[in-house]
């Protein structure tokens, strides 16, 4: 792994248009300030881990299932609630 | 183009009908190709990976789970959107066996523009779920 050092307000440069700048430093956290295209998917880590799984799990069904799935649907029978997440009120969406 | 599936064996498909997930999904980085396929009847349909035969995912439009999404512009602009009018949206669909409890992947809704015919995965964090998210 490259680990540079680098100052409040210096950046580092990935490729041609990527700049990730160090915008604060507190004890243990850091605010990063992302400039890159607009098209780019740009994720905290561990969000992208999440939905890793997620998507994984979603995999896993095949055409019985989906049989089933409708039948559940048909009986209202969803469960939409957020119970598959974590609070974690420290990662919300900071600009 | 035959397109090899798991599940439903052999299909014949135009390639006109692919659409294009340039960052593939996560999990799933290397299907850049997927195709919808309608099932019988419902709003369900799965979104089939064209070359991986075994990849493929039961989705529906968010409306029928009862959730509404407002999609911020710079969470369109990775597919290009122009228009409201080309910004589709799919969720992905869990089933549990044991339970007969279906369970749409909030977090994570598909994205699509019908105009270019690409495709990502929106992951929203906890603090967008809230503001871009309406579940009734």
């Amino acid at each position: 792994m490259l680990i540079l050092s680098r100052k409040v307000g210096e950046a580092i440069r990935i490729g041609d248009d990527i700049e990730v700048v160090v915008s604060a430093v507190d004890k243990n956290k850091v605010k990063l300030g992302i400039n890159s295209p607009r098209h780019i998917p740009i994720y905290r880590e561990e969000l992208y881990r999440k939905i890793q799984q997620e998507n994984q799990a979603a995999s896993g069904l095949g055409e019985e299932d989906m049989k089933h799935i409708l039948e559940s649907f048909l009986s209202g029978w969803i469960n939409s609630a957020h119970d598959d997440e974590e609070p974690n009120p420290t990662s919300g969406a900071e600009e | 183009m035959e397109v090899q599936t798991s599940r439903f064996g052999p299909l014949d498909l135009p390639e006109n009908t692919f659409i294009e997930f340039p960052w593939g999904l996560p999990g799933f980085e290397t299907s850049k190709r997927f195709v919808l396929l309608g099932h019988r009847e419902g709003p369900f349909q799965w979104l089939q990976a064209v070359d991986q035969p075994e990849v493929a995912f039961v989705v529906c439009p968010p409306e029928v789970m009862g959730l509404h999404y407002t999609v911020p512009p710079d969470k369109q602009a990775p597919i290009g959107i122009q228009q409201d009018q080309d910004l589709l949206l799919l969720v992905l669909v869990s089933f549990d066996r044991a339970t007969g409890n279906l369970r749409p992947h909030v977090r994570g809704p598909l994205l699509f523009n019908a105009a270019n015919r690409k495709g990502y995965q929106w992951s929203l964090e906890n603090g967008e779920l809230p503001k871009y998210l309406c579940s009734k």
